[in-house]
């Protein structure tokens, strides 16, 4: 399967930051969800990504080139988490200019889309809610036919009907197998809907990494949140247990392997970790 | 490049419509009236400035983020910059020289329109282009605000040199000098030479503020 995003120990160090060692890929036919703490590196990501700014280490590839690349830029659709498109500006202008950018660009394709999103062509940008801003950018990363979508926090703030229906789409955009999406949200409930990969940036102190990359699936079988008291967690290896909660009914634990936690204690509850616990637990962890 | 500039354009218009009536209409009525053709020859200039506003503009709206994301390269988007300074500029000289057109026709024998508006536009609308060679890389890298500060800076060390020199110097004795100076050169001679230098020193002056502009661009992380 080809791999539209690709990258291999891409560093990028502040001086208050670093981002360290990020593999990841997003194959053609995938939603991929970044996911990660206030200040993991997700938005740096996209930016390495897209040539915003410059590796200081490790390689990327964008459908095949380097980024920043325009050939590659010209099948890519970029949405971020507001229309950065001058507030007197409307969408048949937008419609305009776009059409001068894109050599690929359907016009028709993006009335289309306005009329679907129940935007107005000459209504300026500042009369819009931010649900209609999000829906005019999302109109105007597809009018070009792309074949990655890149989303940084594109859901957030939007109303759950909103945000269902802009995922409805993204799952309607993968329906092309040679399409795919990468998503970077703090919305986990958008990602367990709609990606089929998940990767998680974790911080610790100022530095951050990919923790993994797997699939949605995958993960539901590698974590599980034990519920027990603390004697029964005793008999657990400790490579099994990631982090533990105290509570005044006895202990929750974020554990790996959870069919072999629930066949070494059959009498506990272990239930499937979902992916805000997931990052709670290990964020946790390294608040202890 | 012209996705860029019809973006500009958008964003700017609606800036513009509010003082289109200031710029189209009273400044030349002004001009006309008072026999005063600087009102009208400020037009390159102050049209020139507006490839700053439309900087200003993307920043506040985080335009050059966006911009990155698309299938324009730096030298397009920077570009786009140069040649809205250059057109706008351009657009100014011609609205200067219609004022001072209609200046002659409606009070002949008040102004030379080839002295008063023609030369004296023309050098307006290169000194505007100067100002931005200067002011855009500036503008780039250290923001609008910093460019605008900049550029009163140098209108007053302009107009301050100009004020010291006439009170250091006498004035009769300096024109007069001048005058004897600019008679002994041939009017076309010096009018080739002045105009192939004035070229020469804004196209060098735009190019060589494009180039570092661009690096200035690709450069900056947003």
């Amino acid at each position: 399967m080809e791999n539209l995003i690709e990258t291999t120990g891409l560093c990028k160090r502040y001086e208050d930051f670093s981002l360290e060692g990020v593999n990841l890929t997003v194959p053609a036919g995938t939603i991929v969800g970044l996911i990660g703490e206030n200040g993991a590196g997700k938005t740096t990501t996209l930016k390495t990504l897209l040539g915003m700014v410059q590796p200081t280490q490790g390689s990327a590839r964008l459908l095949g080139r380097a980024p920043g690349d325009p050939e590659a830029l010209a099948q890519v659709g970029v949405v971020f988490e507001d229309a950065y498109f001058c507030e007197t500006m409307c969408a048949e202008q937008i419609d305009k200019v776009m059409a001068r950018v894109y050599s690929n660009w359907d016009s028709s394709l993006f009335r289309d889309y306005c009329r679907r999103f129940e935007l107005s062509g000459k209504q300026p940008l500042k009369e819009f809610s931010r649900g209609m801003r999000m829906k005019l950018s999302l109109a105007t990363a597809l009018a070009h036919r792309p074949r990655l979508l890149i989303l940084d926090e594109a859901t957030s703030g939007l109303d759950p009907v909103v945000r269902g229906e802009i995922l409805d789409f993204f799952l309607d955009f993968i329906q092309d197998e040679s399409n795919g999406i990468l998503m970077s949200s703090h919305i986990t409930a958008d990602l367990e809907k709609a990606a089929d990969q998940v990767a998680y940036l974790h911080r610790v102190g100022n530095t951050s990494r990919l923790l993994f990359q797997e699939d949605k699936d995958v993960l539901a079988e590698q974590y599980g949140i034990l519920r027990c008291g603390r004697a029964e967690l005793e008999q657990l290896p400790e490579a099994w247990k990631i982090h533990t909660r105290q509570n005044a009914f006895g202990c929750e634990t974020l554990v790996k392997q959870p069919n072999q936690v629930r066949a070494l204690l059959p009498g506990a509850v272990c239930d499937r970790a979902s992916m805000d616990e997931i990052m709670q637990f290990y964020a946790g962890r390294e608040s202890k | 490049m012209t996705g860029m500039l019809l973006k500009d354009w958008y964003c700017l218009w609606d800036m513009l419509k509010r003082i289109v009536l200031l710029l189209g209409v009273v400044y030349p009525f002004l001009a006309i009236t008072t026999d005063m053709p600087y009102l009208a020859l400020m037009m390159p200039l102050l049209l020139a400035y507006y490839s700053l506003s439309s900087i200003a503009m993307d920043d506040k709206c985080q335009w050059s983020r966006y911009a990155r994301t698309l299938p324009v390269s730096v030298q397009a988007q920077v570009g786009a910059k140069y040649l809205l300074a250059v057109l706008s500029s351009g657009i100014g000289l011609v609205w200067c020289l219609a004022t001072g057109g209609l200046h002659c026709l409606v009070k002949p024998h008040t102004v030379d329109w080839v002295g008063d508006y023609l030369l004296s536009g023309i050098v307006c609308c290169g000194f505007a282009l100067l100002t931005m060679a200067v002011l855009l890389p500036i503008a780039f890298k250290k923001g609008v605000e910093k460019a605008r500060n900049l550029m009163i800076v140098m209108w007053l060390a302009l107009f301050g040199g100009f004020y010291l020199l006439a009170k250091l110097v006498p004035t009769a004795a300096m024109a007069r000098t001048l005058t004897e100076r600019l008679d002994s050169i041939p009017v076309g001679y010096a009018a080739v030479l002045g105009g192939i230098g004035g070229v020469i020193l804004v196209a060098g002056a735009l190019w060589g503020s494009y180039r570092a502009s661009c690096k200035i661009y690709a450069g900056k992380e947003l």
